[in-house]
C-alpha cells in the first residue's frame, strides 16, 4: 500500500513514522504548507518527497491512501479532495469542526467509494479497548455510572489548538476522545448537559464538565481540563451491578527508570511498540482497504461522536439540556 | 451563672453510626458523659446503651430531661420529630446530615430552634478534615487565584437497612451523599449553590430509590462543581467504604483532595479480602469535642441549622432537576 501524508506537525509525524515500519507499506510524499524540524528530517531519513503543493499531490497516481493530520478546520476539504483524487483517506479526530462538513465527508467517501476512517483512537488503546470488552462481556453486571477525566496543559496560545474557530477548543481535542468511548460502549445519548469555564476567557485555562444519560440508562459524566499546569492524566472509572472497572494512566507502567543525576542511563528502546494505539489503528485501516475487516470505528460513529461533543459545547455555551429521541424511548 | 464543669449527652436514635462517635466520646472526652440513649426501636436502643453501658429510655422526653445537649443519630425521616421535641424542651441539638429529608421540615426545625433561643448544629464532621481545613486556608490565602471549576465526589457502597427504605430515609444515594460535598463548598468557597442539574436512577441493587446520580452545580459567582453521590463502591470488595474527594482547578493551578486518602493497604488470607486500613485524623471526635465547647460556653453553634437547610436545599434541587431534567434554581434562604 502506497501512502501519502497531509501535515506537518506532530500528528503528522507520527502517522509518518508508523507508515514507514508498516510491512508492506510505502510512504510516497508528504504535503503540508510547512514541516515541522521532526517532520522533515524523519521525511529526509526516509527519502521520502515533501511539498507545499497539496494540489499537485493530489494528483499523483502513486498513491493509494492519504492520511490527514492537519488543523481541524482543514480537515473536510482536505479529505473530500483527497477522496474525490481517489484515495483512501485516514483523517485524524474530530473528524471535522462541524457537524455539516462530517456529513459532506462521509457522503464524499460514499460517492468516491473509497474507505474513509477517523483516527478516534481511543479505540485502540488497549487499556480503553480493554475496559470496553469488559463492559461488552457483562463482567460487571448491569452499569450505573461511568466516569472520564482527560486533562492536560493547555496549548500555546500561538498554536491552531488555542484557535477555537479552527480547533474546537478543549472539547474537540480532549473531550471528544472519552464521548467516543462512552457512545461506542454505552450506545446512544438521550440527554445531556454541560458547563464550561470558557466564557471565563482566562488565557490557558479551559476545561468542561458534562453528564450524559444514556438510552439505556447508564448515567455518565466526562471531564477534559485543559488547565493543568503540565502532565497529561486520563482516569476512566464505570461502576456496575457486580462490580468497579477502572483505570488511570498515571502510575500503571510496568518499566520504571530513576536514573542518577548526571548518569545519562535510559531504558532500552520498547521492542514491543507494534502494541502503539496508532499503529494498530494505521494497521486496521490497512487491512480494511485491502479488504479486511471494518475498523473498530465507523465514519458513522465518528460523526456522531463530533455531535454529541459539539452538542456538550452548545449545552456548556447556552446551559440548556438537550434532548435526542431515541429509537424505542420515544 | 454557674459553669457545668460536667456535659451530659443524650442520645437519640442510634440507627446511624455516628451514635457510636457519640458514645465513644462520652468515655473519651474529659467532662462528657451519655446520660441517656432512646431509640424507637426498643431492642435496638436497649442494646446499644447496655453495650457501652449508659441508661436507656423507652421514651424520647426521658432522655431530654437528662441530658445538656442532645445528639440525633436516628434515621433520616426522624430527625424532624425528634429535633421538634428537644427545641420544645430546649435542649441544643446536633444533629445527623442530612437535617431533615424535605426542605419543609429543615426549614421548621431551623426557625423553631431560633425561636426558643435555642442551638441547632448539623453534623458535617468533614469540615474537620485537616486536608479540607487546609484546602480552605490555601484558596483563602489568594495565592491560587480564582477557583474555576470542582469535580468532586462521595461515593459509597450501599449502606443497606433502613438506607434502601424511603420510609425511614427520604431518598436514596441522593439524598445520603449530596449534602457533605454540598456543605463542604459552601464553607471552602463562602458562596451560596444557586442551581443543579441531576441525573438519578437506581441501577445497581434492587432497591426502591435511586443509587446512582451525577450533579453539576453552579455557585453565586459561576463557579461549577460537579458531584458524584453514587452508591457505586461494591460492598465486600471495594477496599473501603467510599471516598469524599475534589480535584479543584483555579487559574493558578490543580489541587486533589482525597480526604479518606491516608491508608495502609491490607492483604487478608482467612477473608480474600484487599483493605485499606485508614490512618487519618478521627474527624468525628473533632466535630463533637467542638459542639461540646459550644454548649459549655453557650456559644452559637459551629456548624448551624441554617448551614444543615442550606445542604437540604441542595438536595431538594436536585430531586427536582431528576424529574424535570432542567436545571433547577435552588431555593434561597428565607
Amino acid at each position: 500500500m502506497r501512502y501519502g501524508v497531509i501535515g506537518g506537525g506532530g500528528m503528522a509525524c507520527v502517522h509518518a513514522g508508523h507508515i514507514l515500519r508498516m510491512p508492506e507499506a510505502q510512504l510516497i510524499a508528504c504535503a503540508a504548507p510547512e514541516f515541522s524540524p521532526a517532520m522533515r528530517a524523519l521525511a529526509d531519513t526516509a527519502h521520502v518527497a515533501c511539498t507545499a503543493d497539496i494540489t499537485a499531490f493530489l494528483r499523483r497516481d502513486d498513491i493509494d491512501a492519504v492520511v490527514v493530520a492537519t488543523p481541524t478546520d482543514t480537515h473536510a476539504l482536505l479529505t473530500i479532495a483527497a477522496l474525490q483524487a481517489g484515495h483512501h483517506v485516514l483523517v485524524e479526530k474530530p473528524l471535522a469542526r462541524t457537524v455539516a462538513e462530517g456529513v459532506a465527508m462521509l457522503e464524499a467517501a460514499m460517492h468516491a467509494q473509497r474507505k474513509l476512517l477517523c483516527g478516534q483512537v481511543v479505540r485502540y488503546f488497549p487499556e480503553y479497548a480493554t475496559a470496553h470488552d469488559t463492559m461488552v462481556a457483562g463482567t460487571i453486571g448491569r452499569i450505573g455510572v461511568a466516569r472520564t477525566s482527560r486533562a492536560g496543559a493547555h496549548p500555546p496560545a500561538h498554536s491552531w489548538y488555542a484557535d477555537t474557530p479552527r480547533s474546537g477548543g478543549v472539547a474537540l481535542d480532549l473531550l471528544i476522545h472519552d464521548i467516543d468511548w462512552l457512545l461506542w460502549t454505552f450506545g446512544p445519548v438521550e440527554r445531556l448537559y454541560a458547563r464550561s469555564i470558557t466564557a471565563r476567557a482566562i488565557p490557558g485555562r479551559d476545561g468542561v464538565l458534562a453528564i450524559l444519560r444514556f438510552a439505556s440508562g447508564v448515567i455518565a459524566h466526562a471531564e477534559a481540563n485543559w488547565s493543568y499546569p503540565d502532565g497529561f492524566v486520563t482516569s476512566l472509572e464505570v461502576a456496575g451491578s457486580d462490580g468497579i472497572v477502572a483505570h488511570r494512566n498515571d502510575g500503571i507502567v510496568d518499566l520504571v527508570l530513576r536514573p542518577q543525576p548526571g548518569s545519562g542511563a535510559t531504558l532500552a528502546a520498547d521492542s514491543t511498540a507494534q502494541e502503539d494505539p496508532y499503529y494498530a489503528q494505521l494497521c486496521a485501516f490497512d487491512a480494511w482497504i485491502r479488504g479486511g475487516a471494518a475498523p473498530r470505528s465507523s465514519p458513522q460513529d465518528s460523526l456522531e461522536s463530533l455531535r454529541i461533543t459539539l452538542a456538550i459545547v452548545e449545552s456548556a455555551t447556552t446551559g440548556a439540556v438537550l434532548s435526542y429521541p431515541v429509537e424505542g424511548n420515544k | 451563672m454557674m459553669t457545668t464543669p460536667r456535659i451530659r449527652i443524650g442520645i437519640a436514635g442510634v440507627a446511624h453510626g455516628h451514635a457510636h462517635s457519640y458514645a465513644a466520646a462520652g468515655k473519651e472526652l474529659a467532662g462528657v458523659v451519655v446520660s441517656g440513649v432512646y431509640d424507637h426501636d426498643a431492642s435496638r436502643g436497649a442494646a446499644f446503651a447496655a453495650h457501652y453501658d449508659v441508661p436507656w429510655y423507652p421514651q424520647l422526653s426521658d432522655v431530654l430531661a437528662s441530658c445538656d445537649t442532645l445528639m440525633i443519630a436516628a434515621e433520616n425521616t426522624q430527625h424532624h420529630p425528634i429535633a421538634m421535641q428537644a427545641a420544645a424542651a430546649k435542649v441544643p441539638t446536633l444533629c445527623e446530615k442530612p437535617l431533615a429529608t424535605t426542605l419543609t421540615d429543615a426549614q421548621a426545625m431551623v426557625d423553631t430552634f431560633a425561636q426558643a433561643g435555642v442551638a441547632l448544629g448539623t453534623a458535617f464532621p468533614v469540615r474537620y478534615s485537616p486536608a479540607v481545613v487546609r484546602l480552605r486556608n490555601t484558596l483563602n490565602g489568594g495565592a491560587l487565584g480564582q477557583t474555576l471549576m470542582v469535580r468532586a465526589t462521595n461515593r459509597g457502597t450501599y449502606p443497606g437497612g433502613w438506607f434502601g427504605d424511603p420510609v425511614w430515609s427520604g431518598g436514596g444515594a441522593l439524598m445520603d451523599h449530596i449534602v457533605h460535598v454540598a456543605d463542604l463548598v459552601r464553607w471552602i468557597w463562602g458562596r451560596e449553590i444557586v442551581s443543579v442539574y441531576a441525573e438519578g436512577a437506581t441501577r445497581l441493587h434492587d432497591i426502591p430509590v435511586d443509587d446512582v446520580g451525577m450533579l453539576l452545580m453552579t455557585l453565586d459567582d459561576g463557579m461549577v462543581v460537579s458531584l458524584d453521590p453514587s452508591w457505586s463502591r461494591p460492598a465486600g470488595v471495594y477496599p473501603t467504604w467510599g471516598d469524599v474527594t475534589m480535584e479543584v482547578t483555579t487559574v493558578h493551578g490543580i489541587v486533589n483532595l482525597d480526604v479518606f486518602g491516608p491508608h495502609v493497604d491490607v492483604y487478608q488470607q482467612s477473608t480474600r479480602r484487599y483493605q485499606w486500613a485508614g490512618h487519618g485524623v478521627n474527624f468525628d471526635a473533632a466535630m463533637i469535642a467542638d459542639w461540646i465547647d459550644a454548649v459549655r460556653n453557650g456559644t452559637a453553634a459551629p456548624i448551624s441549622g441554617v448551614d444543615g437547610l442550606r445542604a437540604v436545599a441542595v438536595v431538594d434541587a436536585a430531586y427536582r432537576s431528576m424529574h424535570s431534567h432542567r436545571p433547577e434554581a435552588v431555593h434561597p434562604l428565607r
